[in-house]
């Protein structure tokens, strides 16, 4: 594995998804790491911000709503592309996602890991 | 009952001038009579003129003809009488002046033959009743006619003798007077003719002016007995009219609501009217004859007796609003209309504080019902009820008491009292309230009331006894879930029917809006625990399924798996996807159907849209042997619409075309623009729908009766999410198909402002 991999922050509390979706990112050439809950991300992306994230939102702790809200404040961290990746498609936290700007929506179930794979390659060549 | 009429002649009179009107109508009715009467009886006279003519004609006719006929016989007989002369004088001659002794005889009784002959005649014409010779004339006649034949038989006896000498002698002496005898007489009965036929025409002449004059007669008769008949009739029929107008006045004075008195020139009151009696609390045999201000002292400063001034000097009708009067202690409000007349004043009382006060209730009652309907909350109807209650009663105190069946306690939602504070919800005891709840009857309780009830041992003392006590129950049908009551803690303030009557109606109200609330909170819970549950289980679903699906998506990527397992992940990864599809489409449906799940449309391709979902089924198709095909889908133009739903709609419909087509069959997908739509079809060539399921193919849960024989899962949730879709997104979707042989769906969208 090059050094030069992009670093993919993975956000998941489900740790059988946590554990899939890091395992297909990884073969897919990410350099992947993940955090259970909303607190252990915001931890990792202060002490080392990432490439991407994908962000869950139910999660206990600190939501992924707080995650977000917390990264787009922070003139360091607000830069950074931002994937939802949830199951929840409540609307009203839709739309507030929305206006904070992520670069992504998607629902888990309705997702193939390579799929997955495509949109987080295309968001990093960018 | 009409002694109040006496002495007021002059009010009849006046009724008539009012009644007049009605009087002119009948006589224009009994003018329009007339007019039919006279126009009957000139056909009746002219029908008996007529009949009289005739009658007079026919008799003249007669008459004339009768003449005539006697006339003719009489002038046959005179020509036969003539000629029989002639040939009896022939004959006669002959057997004078022949020499043959056998020719003398024989002329000679030729001769006498035709004297008989004549005879015969003259006494046949005789025997006609009458006559046609007249009596006198033609007894004349036969006597001379048989005096002449006797003379002929004598004639002829001197013949037969031989003495011709002496027969002609006898003849010469005897024979030619008669013979003009014989003529006279007949010249005399064409004399009588003549004469009968004049007088026959001056009896046809008389007649004639016999009809006129009658004619005359009756056509005056007639008139004179028109004119009075008919005077006769209109004259009754005025006068029943006046009489039945004075009748039927009285009864329209008696029965009208308006109190009415009548005050002649000399201020006395000569009229006062049952109404009068009741509204103005004094009887008709009080007043009658006294003058109205004496009995009405209240009046004699009002505007009333100036009122009545005006109103006679000027000739004009006045009206006097709010005018106030004390009757048995109470004050009442009228409106006084004054009607000057000839013979003095007519006063019309209307208590209007009755009808102000029941307008108040009508428009408290409907304020009620209003209040009620558009409370949001019950606090809010308690209050509003409250104030409009107490507009119409004193309700200072007022509280609503409900009744919970389970918990078996009743509460006070609402309590506001002078002095005691809202009570605690209780258990049921012996209060008024528990008493009304228990009977379902309203109780109007004055403290005598109270006091039996205690001592039947119905009730017992709570909180600080009231003056009077008004409750009534609030009910759900025949169930009493409540009380409404009202209290008074003043002397002297206190209930009645009408409040009763009042409070009743606003329970009503009350009852039926706790009723409604309650059911409108259960509802809505209802469907709020609904949408929540789906929400959650979708989520909580479909969490686990994204963990199987990707781990089988990990699995098949293993390398150097047989091809049995292999095959197996593929079976699980394709019942996790049709899970997957089966929640989604039910949080779709609940989602789209309450509204909550707005759509987000954006420029979206439907040829890019397709392709993602055909990777997705690829293996379904693969495995199943379909033929797929593709068209149209270069340069087609983007669509405005929700992304994220359009996938669901491709995937569904592309799902069925694979699930209801068998192994081996063809899928074809196209795509393009229609004039200002852009359409998307895909046709298989599956088991196809009947046509009786195909209207309502896209209703929700609804399956065509074929599909169990392909499977018998499917939530029949997918054509009808897709169809909501479409719909929501300004399009069409519609199907065509054949039983057995195909089908094709296909939806058409608008095109978006972005492809101009």
């Amino acid at each position: 594995m090059s050094t030069d991999l992009k670093r993919v922050l993975l956000v998941e509390d489900d740790r059988f998804l946590r554990r899939a979706c890091e395992k297909s990112l990884r073969q897919q050439g990410f350099n992947v790491s993940t955090a259970p809950d909303g607190e252990e991300a915001l931890r990792a992306i202060r002490a080392d911000p990432p490439d991407l994230i994908l962000l869950d939102l139910l999660m206990p702790k600190v939501s992924g709503l707080e995650v977000l809200k917390d990264l787009k404040s922070d003139e360091k961290t607000r830069a950074i592309p931002v994937i939802i990746l949830t199951n929840s498609s409540k609307e009203t936290d839709v739309r507030e996602i929305e206006s904070l700007g992520v670069s992504g929506y998607l629902v888990k179930a309705n997702l193939s890991l390579e799929e997955l794979g495509n949109q987080v390659r295309q968001l990093l060549e960018d | 009952m009409l002694s109040g009429f006496c002495g007021c002649k002059e009010f009849i009179q006046w009724v008539k001038s009012v009644g007049q009107g009605r009087v002119d109508r009948v006589i224009n009715m009994t003018k329009r009579r007339r007019f039919e009467a006279t126009l009957l009886l000139i056909g009746l006279i002219v029908a008996g003129i007529g009949g009289f003519a005739i009658r007079d004609l026919r008799r003249a006719t007669q008459e004339t003809w009768q003449m005539h006929s006697d006339m003719v016989h009489a002038l046959d007989l005179i020509t036969e009488l003539q000629y029989q002369t002639q040939e009896t004088r022939r004959s006669m001659l002959y057997s004078l002046t022949t020499t043959d002794p056998n020719l003398q005889v024989n002329y000679a009784e030729g001769s006498r033959a035709a004297d008989k002959r004549v005879i015969q005649l003259i006494a046949g014409y005789l025997n006609l009743t009458p006559s046609p010779l007249g009596d006198v004339a033609g007894k004349r006649l036969l006597r001379d006619w048989q005096n002449y034949a006797k003379t002929r038989d004598d004639v002829v006896a001197l013949i037969l003798e031989g003495s011709v000498k002496e027969a002609v002698q006898l003849d010469l002496r005897a024979g030619f007077p008669s013979f003009d005898r014989v003529r006279d007489d007949v010249n005399g009965i064409e004399q009588i003719y003549k004469r009968r036929s004049e007088n026959q025409f001056a009896e046809v002449k008389r007649a004639f002016n016999r009809s006129i004059l009658r004619l005359g007669i009756i056509l005056c008769l007639s008139i004179i007995f028109a004119g009075v008949a008919v005077g006769q009739l209109e004259k009754g029929q005025l006068l029943e009219a006046i009489q039945g107008s004075e009748a039927r006045l009285r009864e329209v004075i008696e029965s009208i609501n308006e109190g009415m008195c009548v005050v002649g020139r000399d201020g006395l009151v000569d009229l006062w009217n049952r109404a009068a009696e009741v509204s103005l609390r004094r009887r008709r045999q009080d007043i009658v004859g006294h003058p109205l201000m004496e009995v009405f002292p209240d009046l004699q400063e009002s505007r009333l007796a100036a009122g009545i001034t005006e109103a006679r000097q000027n000739g004009t009708t006045i009206v006097l609003e709010d005018l106030q009067l004390t009757l048995e202690d109470a004050r009442h409000i009228f409106v006084a209309r004054v009607f000057p007349f000839e013979g003095g004043t007519t006063i019309f009382f209307n208590d209007v504080g009755e009808r102000k006060r029941a307008e108040k209730v009508q428009a408290a009652t409907f304020r009620a019902a209003e209040a009620a309907n558009a409370a949001s909350n019950l606090e809010d109807l308690f209050q509003s009820t409250h104030a409009i209650v107490n507009d119409l009663m004193p309700a200072k105190n007022l509280y609503v008491s409900l009744y919970n069946p389970e918990s078996e306690t009743l509460s006070f939602p609402y309590f506001i009292d002078e002095h005691d504070s809202t009570p605690a919800p209780r258990k049921l005891k012996g209060g008024l309230t528990e008493y009304v709840l228990r009977t379902g009857n309203a109780l109007l309780a004055p403290p005598k009331v109270v006091e039996e009830l205690k001592e039947k041992g119905q009730i017992e003392d709570i909180g600080t006894p009231s003056v009077c006590w008004l409750g009534v129950p609030l009910k759900k049908g025949d169930d009493s879930v409540g009380v409404l009551a009202v209290q008074s803690y003043t002397e002297g303030v206190t209930f009645g029917e009408e409040e009763q009557k009042i409070l009743t109606f606003v329970a009503a109200q009350i009852a039926m809006t706790i009723e409604r609330k309650r059911a409108e909170a259960e509802l809505t819970s209802a469907l709020q625990m609904k949408s929540d549950f789906v929400s959650f289980a979708t989520h909580q679903l479909r969490t686990p399924l994204a963990g199987i699906k990707w781990s089988l998506e990990l699995a098949a990527q293993e390398e150097n798996l047989s091809e049995e397992t292999a095959s197996f992940i593929q079976d699980g990864r394709d019942s996790a996807q049709r899970l997957i599809g089966m929640v989604n489409d039910l949080l779709d449906v609940s989602r789209l159907e309450s509204g909550k799940l707005k759509l987000a449309p954006k420029e979206t391709s439907l040829a890019e849209l397709t392709q993602g979902v055909l990777k997705d089924v690829s293996h379904q198709i693969e495995k199943q042997g379909h033929h797929l095909s593709v068209s149209g889908m270069e340069g087609i133009p983007t669509v405005l619409v929700d992304p994220q739903l359009f996938r669901q709609v491709i995937l569904n419909m592309v799902s069925n075309a694979i699930k209801y087509t068998p192994s081996g069959g063809k899928i074809d997908i196209n795509m393009g623009r229609e004039n200002s739509l852009v359409r998307w079809a895909i046709t298989d060539t599956g088991i196809g729908i009947p046509k009786a399921n195909q209207a309502h193919l896209f209703e929700k849960f609804y399956r065509a009766e074929n599909v169990y024989k392909i499977e018998t899962e499917g939530t029949g949730l997918g054509l009808h999410l897709v169809k909501m879709i479409v719909d929501k997104s300004g399009g069409r979707i519609w199907c065509e198909s054949e039983e057995n042989k195909g089908s094709t769906f296909q939806f058409t969208l608008p095109l978006s402002g972005g492809n101009g």
